[in-house]
C-alpha cells in the first residue's frame, strides 16, 4: 500500500514536471515578448535595460500601423459575418438536407481547415485576375470567409447533431411555425456553437498571413504590415504591437470562455 | 360517444420498404384513456407521431374531431404531446417553457400569465416557475412537459411512453396521478407504452400491437381475460402456452390432449377433432389440490413436479414439469403468513386444479 | 401554397448560397490552378497549353525534390515533437488530475496560444534564437558561452523549434477528447485482471487513442508541410519549404505554371494524407458505445 502511494507520487512528480516543462514551453517565448516591449532597449538582449512605455509611444504615432489596424478589423468583422452567413446554413445542410454531391460539398467545404493557406490564396488569387477583380480588402474579405467557413461549419455541425430534434418537435408541437421553430428554440440552442465560432473565426482571420499575402492590393492588414516590417529587421515596437494584441487575444479568450460556459444541458 | 380521433386505414411505409404501420383503423372517443400497446417496432410510436402530425401516413386518413388532418402540419393541430424526453427547452425557465405554447396562439400576457400558473398549480410545481429544467428531478420534469401540453387545452393529449425515464417507485405514484389528472380534466389521453402493467393499470381501452397492425383492443379485463390470440396472452400478463389436440368438442367446451394429461378447455371458436390447437391458461388460475382434497368434478385435475420456487412476497412463482415434459408457471397467493401456506418444496409432486372456463384455445390463425 | 413545396424551397434557400459559394471559390479556382499547372511559361507571360513539364520538373529537378524532401522531413520531425510533448500531457490531464477545474484550467492554457497571433508566436523564436537573441545574451551573460553563437537560429532546428510551438494545441486537442471518452472502469477492469501499469497502458489506453493520435498528427503534418512563414523568419537557406518557393513563384520568379503545378502536388499530397488518416481511423474504429 504504501509504496504503491509512493510509486504514484513518484508518478506523479515525474508528470508534473513535464506539465511545468511543457507549459513553460508555450508561455515563456510570449512572456519574453512581452517583457521587451517595455525594456529600455532597441536591441532585444539581456540583460534588461529598464522599464519604458517609448515604444508604445512610437507605436501610437505610427499612422501606417493605426491604418493597417483600422483594415484587420474591417477584414475580421466582415469575414465573420460572412462565415456566419454562410457557414451556418451550410451546417444545417449537411445535416438535414439530402441533395446531390453532398459529400464532394462537404469534402471541399471542410478542405481549408487543414489545406494550407497558401492553396487558398494563390487559387483564389488566379480566379480573381482571370475574372479581372481588382485585388483589395475586399478580395481579402472573400478569401478568409472561404478559408474560415470550415470553423464554422464543423463547430455548429457538430451541435447541431447533439441537438436534441425532439426539442423542434416539442416548438412545432406547441403551434410554432417553423420560422418560430428556429428563432425560439434552434437558434437559442446552438448558440454556443455561434458564439464560439464566430470569435474563432474572428480571431484567425484578425491574424491571417498567407491569404491575405496573396490577395490584398495596396491596403495592409496588421499581420501584414508586422509581416513587412519584420522582414526589414527585428525592433522592440513589434513587441509592444504584439504585447496589444496578445492582451486582445487575452480579451477574446475571457469572452469565449464566459460566454460558452455551459448553462444548459 | 362521439369519436374525437380517427384512424382510416392508415399505413406508413418507411424508405418504400419498411412498413411500420399497417393498415390500421382506430377510432377513439372523446374523454377516453386510450393506450397504444406493444414491443418496440410494433408502429405504436409512428402511430402516435403521425397523429402529432410529425409523420404523413403513407395511405389512409386520419380525422381530428371530424376534420380530415391527415396532411396539416404539427403546430396546426389542435394536439399535444407529452414527450418520452420531454424535450422541455433547456433555455427557457419552467413558466416560459408552459407559457410557451399559449404565446404562439398570440394570447394576451395577463391571460397566459393566467393560465402558466393555474396549469403549475394543477402539477404542483409552482414554486419552481423561475428555474431552469435542468435543476429539476426527473419526477418535476415530467410534470413540467405535463403542464406544457395541457395549458393549450388540447382535443387529444398525446403520451410518448411518458413515465419510462422514471424509477419503479415514482413510475407507480406518477400512473396514479396521471390516471386521476385524466378524469379531473376530462381531456382524451392517447398513450404509448411498452409496459403492460401501464396500459391495464392506466386506460380505459388498450389497443395491442403488433408488425404494425392491431392484434386486439380493449378493456384490460377483456384482454386480460380474453386475449384473442397467443401474441396477446402473452404479452398482457404471463400465460402457460401447450400445444395439444382437439380429442373430442361437446358444445363450449373442447377436450384436449396435452402430452400425457387431457384437458377441457373452451374455444373462443370453431374447432373439430383432431385439429393441433394451443392451450393457454394464466399461472394464477391453477389451484394447488391438497392431499385428500377432493376436486370439482367439472374441473381439469393434473400432476407434476415441482421445480424451482420462486419467493415474491406475497405470492410464490413455481416452475413445474408436466409428466410429458411440458414447463409450465404456477403462481400460488399466500395467506397470512408465508410459512404456514404449505409451500411445495423442490421435487415435490403436486395435483392442480383448474375451471375449464379460464383455459382458452387457440387456433393457428391465432399465433401471431 | 401547399407544405411540402413550401419546405422544398427552403431546402433549396438554405443549400443555395453555401453550394453556390463553394463552387466559386473553392471548387473553380482548384480547377484553375489545375489548368495553370500543364501551361507554359513564356517571358513575360504564359501560354495556355497541355504539358507536363512543370510536373517533370519538379519531379526530376533535384533542387524541386529536395525542398520536397526537406519539406516532408521537417512535418514530420515537428509531428514527431509534437506527440512526444502532446502525448504525455494529455495523458495526465485525463488520468491523473483528479479535480475538474485544474483539468479544465490546465486544457485551456494548452489551447489558449492558438488565440494568439500565429505570426507573434513565430517571431518571438527569432528574437529568442537569434545571434543578438535573448537566449544566447543570456547564455553569455552567465559565462557558459563566451561570444554568442548562430547555431540557435536560421537552420532546421530552430524550424521544428518554432512549428511544434506553434501547433502543438493542435496534437493535444485530438488526443484528449480520445483519453477522455475513455471509460475509465475499462482501466480498472484491465488493473482488477491483472494487468500492469505498463501493460494495461499498451493493451487497453494506447490503441483507444488511437483515433486522436492520428487526428492529432494528421493535422500538425499537413499545416507544417504548408507553412510559409516560419521558414522566412527563423528558417534560413537551409529552411526554405515548399510554400516559399510556391510564393517566389507567383512573386518574383513570375513562373504561374510551375507555381501552380507545385500548389497541385502540395494539394494532392495534403489529400492524401486526410485520405490515408481517415481510412486507418475507419478501419481501426473501436466502437465503445
Amino acid at each position: 500500500m504504501v509504496s504503491a502511494t509512493l510509486k504514484e507520487r513518484a508518478g506523479n512528480g515525474v508528470f508534473g514536471t513535464v506539465i511545468a516543462c511543457i507549459l513553460a514551453y508555450l508561455y515563456l517565448p510570449i512572456l519574453i515578448l512581452v517583457i521587451f516591449s517595455f525594456n529600455d532597449s532597441s536591441s532585444l538582449t539581456l540583460p534588461l535595460k529598464g522599464f519604458t512605455w517609448q515604444w508604445y509611444e512610437t507605436l501610437f504615432n505610427n499612422s501606417d500601423l493605426l491604418q493597417a489596424l483600422r483594415n484587420s478589423f474591417y477584414v475580421a468583422i466582415s469575414a465573420t459575418t460572412l462565415t456566419l452567413l454562410i457557414g451556418v446554413p451550410a451546417a444545417f445542410a449537411l445535416d438535414r438536407i439530402r441533395f446531390p454531391g453532398k459529400t464532394v460539398f462537404r469534402r471541399l467545404v471542410l478542405l481549408p481547415l487543414v489545406l494550407p493557406g497558401i492553396i487558398t490564396g494563390i487559387s483564389m488569387l488566379n480566379l480573381f485576375k482571370l475574372v479581372g477583380f481588382q485585388l483589395s480588402l475586399e478580395t481579402v474579405i472573400i478569401g478568409h470567409a472561404t478559408a474560415l467557413i470550415s470553423i464554422v461549419v464543423t463547430q455548429v455541425f457538430a451541435r447541431l447533431q447533439r441537438l436534441n430534434r425532439s426539442l423542434e418537435e416539442a416548438a412545432a408541437d406547441l403551434g410554432a411555425r417553423p420560422w418560430e421553430t428556429f428563432f425560439f428554440v434552434t437558434l437559442p440552442n446552438i448558440r454556443s456553437a455561434l458564439i464560439g465560432s464566430a470569435l474563432l473565426s474572428f480571431t484567425l482571420s484578425f491574424d491571417e498571413i498567407p491569404v491575405t499575402f496573396f490577395l490584398t492590393g495596396r491596403d495592409n492588414t496588421l499581420p501584414m504590415y508586422i509581416w513587412s516590417t519584420l522582414r526589414r529587421g527585428i525592433t522592440p515596437e513589434i513587441n509592444a504591437v504584439g504585447t496589444l494584441i496578445i492582451l486582445g487575444s487575452l480579451v477574446m479568450i475571457v469572452l469565449s470562455v464566459s460566454m460558452l460556459r455551459p448553462q444548459d444541458e | 360517444m362521439a369519436s374525437i380521433v380517427k384512424f382510416d386505414h392508415v399505413s406508413k411505409v418507411f424508405g418504400g420498404k419498411i412498413v411500420a404501420v399497417n393498415d390500421v383503423s382506430l377510432s377513439i372517443a372523446e374523454g377516453e384513456f386510450v393506450t397504444l400497446l406493444g414491443p418496440s417496432g410494433c408502429g405504436k410510436t409512428t402511430l402516435l407521431r403521425m397523429l402529432a402530425g410529425f409523420e404523413a401516413p403513407s395511405s389512409g386518413q386520419i380525422e381530428l374531431a371530424g376534420e380530415d388532418v391527415t396532411h396539416l402540419p404539427p403546430y396546426k393541430r389542435n394536439v399535444n404531446m407529452v414527450f418520452q424526453d420531454y424535450a422541455l427547452f433547456p433555455h427557457l425557465t419552467i413558466q416560459k417553457n408552459v407559457a410557451f405554447g399559449l404565446e404562439r396562439l398570440r394570447m394576451d400576457r395577463e391571460e397566459i400569465g393566467k393560465k402558466v400558473r393555474a396549469t403549475l398549480d394543477l402539477v404542483d410545481l409552482s414554486d419552481k416557475a423561475d428555474r431552469k429544467p435542468h435543476e429539476l428531478s426527473g419526477g418535476q420534469r415530467q410534470r413540467v412537459a405535463l403542464a406544457r401540453a395541457i395549458v393549450r387545452e388540447p382535443k387529444v393529449l398525446l403520451l410518448d411512453e411518458p413515465l419510462s425515464a422514471l424509477d419503479a417507485n415514482l413510475r407507480e405514484a406518477m400512473q396514479v396521478e396521471l390516471k386521476h389528472l385524466h378524469e379531473r380534466i376530462g381531456l382524451t389521453f392517447v398513450m404509448v407504452t411498452h409496459d403492460q402493467t401501464e396500459a391495464l393499470v392506466m386506460s380505459d381501452r388498450t389497443v395491442v400491437m403488433h408488425n404494425g397492425a392491431i392484434v386486439q383492443v380493449g378493456a384490460p379485463a377483456e384482454l386480460y381475460d380474453r386475449p384473442a390470440t397467443t401474441y396477446v396472452a402473452d404479452f398482457v400478463g404471463t400465460s402457460n402456452l401447450l400445444q395439444g389436440v382437439v380429442q373430442k368438442v361437446n358444445g363450449v367446451a373442447a377436450e384436449v390432449a396435452v402430452g400425457s394429461a387431457s384437458l377441457r378447455c373452451t374455444p373462443r371458436g370453431e374447432v373439430a377433432a383432431g385439429q393441433e390447437v394451443i392451450v393457454g391458461f394464466r399461472p394464477e388460475k391453477l389451484r394447488l389440490l391438497g392431499a385428500s382434497e377432493k376436486p370439482d368434478k367439472d374441473w381439469n385435475v393434473f400432476e407434476a413436479n415441482v421445480g424451482e420456487v420462486l419467493f415474491h412476497g406475497s405470492s410464490v412463482r413455481m416452475r413445474c414439469k408436466l409428466a410429458s415434459g411440458e414447463q409450465i408457471v404456477c403462481d400460488m397467493q399466500l395467506g397470512t403468513s408465508a410459512a404456514a401456506s404449505g409451500i411445495p418444496e423442490q421435487g415435490s409432486k403436486v395435483r392442480f386444479t383448474m375451471d375449464p372456463a379460464s383455459v382458452p384455445l387457440f387456433t393457428e390463425d391465432d399465433r401471431a | 401554397m401547399n407544405r411540402l413545396s413550401r419546405d422544398g424551397l427552403v431546402r433549396a434557400i438554405v443549400c443555395f448560397t453555401p453550394i453556390l459559394w463553394a463552387i466559386a471559390f473553392m471548387f473553380v479556382p482548384y480547377v484553375i490552378i489545375l489548368t495553370y499547372s500543364f501551361w507554359t511559361k513564356k517571358f513575360p507571360t504564359f501560354l495556355p497549353d497541355f504539358q507536363f513539364g512543370n510536373y517533370a520538373l519538379i519531379f526530376f529537378d533535384p533542387q524541386y525534390v529536395s525542398v520536397l524532401m526537406r519539406t516532408g522531413k521537417i512535418a514530420l520531425f515537428v509531428t514527431a515533437a509534437a506527440l512526444l510533448l502532446a502525448y504525455p500531457f494529455a495523458y495526465f490531464l485525463v488520468f491523473r488530475v483528479k479535480s475538474a477545474k485544474v483539468r479544465g484550467l490546465l486544457y485551456m492554457a494548452v489551447i489558449a496560444p492558438l488565440w494568439v497571433s500565429y505570426l507573434l508566436r513565430a517571431y518571438t523564436w527569432k528574437t529568442i534564437l537569434g545571434n543578438n537573441g535573448v537566449l544566447n545574451s543570456f547564455l553569455v551573460s552567465i559565462g557558459i558561452l563566451d561570444e554568442p553563437t548562430d547555431v540557435f537560429l536560421y537552420n532546421q532546428f530552430s524550424m521544428v523549434v518554432t512549428l511544434t510551438y506553434i501547433f502543438i494545441p493542435f496534437m493535444v486537442m485530438p488526443i484528449y477528447t480520445a483519453l477522455e471518452k475513455i471509460p475509465k472502469n475499462l482501466i480498472e477492469a484491465s488493473k482488477d485482471l491483472g494487468i500492469g501499469p505498463w501493460g494495461t497502458f499498451w493493451k487497453v489506453v494506447w490503441p483507444l487513442s488511437l483515433p486522436g493520435v492520428i487526428a492529432g498528427a494528421t493535422f500538425t503534418f499537413c499545416l507544417t508541410f504548408g507553412d510559409f512563414v516560419a521558414p522566412v523568419l527563423v528558417g534560413g537557406p537551409d529552411g526554405v519549404m515548399v510554400a516559399n518557393i510556391i510564393t517566389s513563384q507567383f512573386g518574383s520568379a513570375l513562373n504561374w505554371p510551375l507555381g501552380s503545378a507545385l500548389a497541385i502536388v502540395v494539394l494532392i499530397i495534403v489529400l492524401s494524407i486526410i485520405e490515408m488518416s481517415d481510412r486507418v481511423q475507419r478501419a481501426g474504429r473501436i466502437d465503445l458505445a
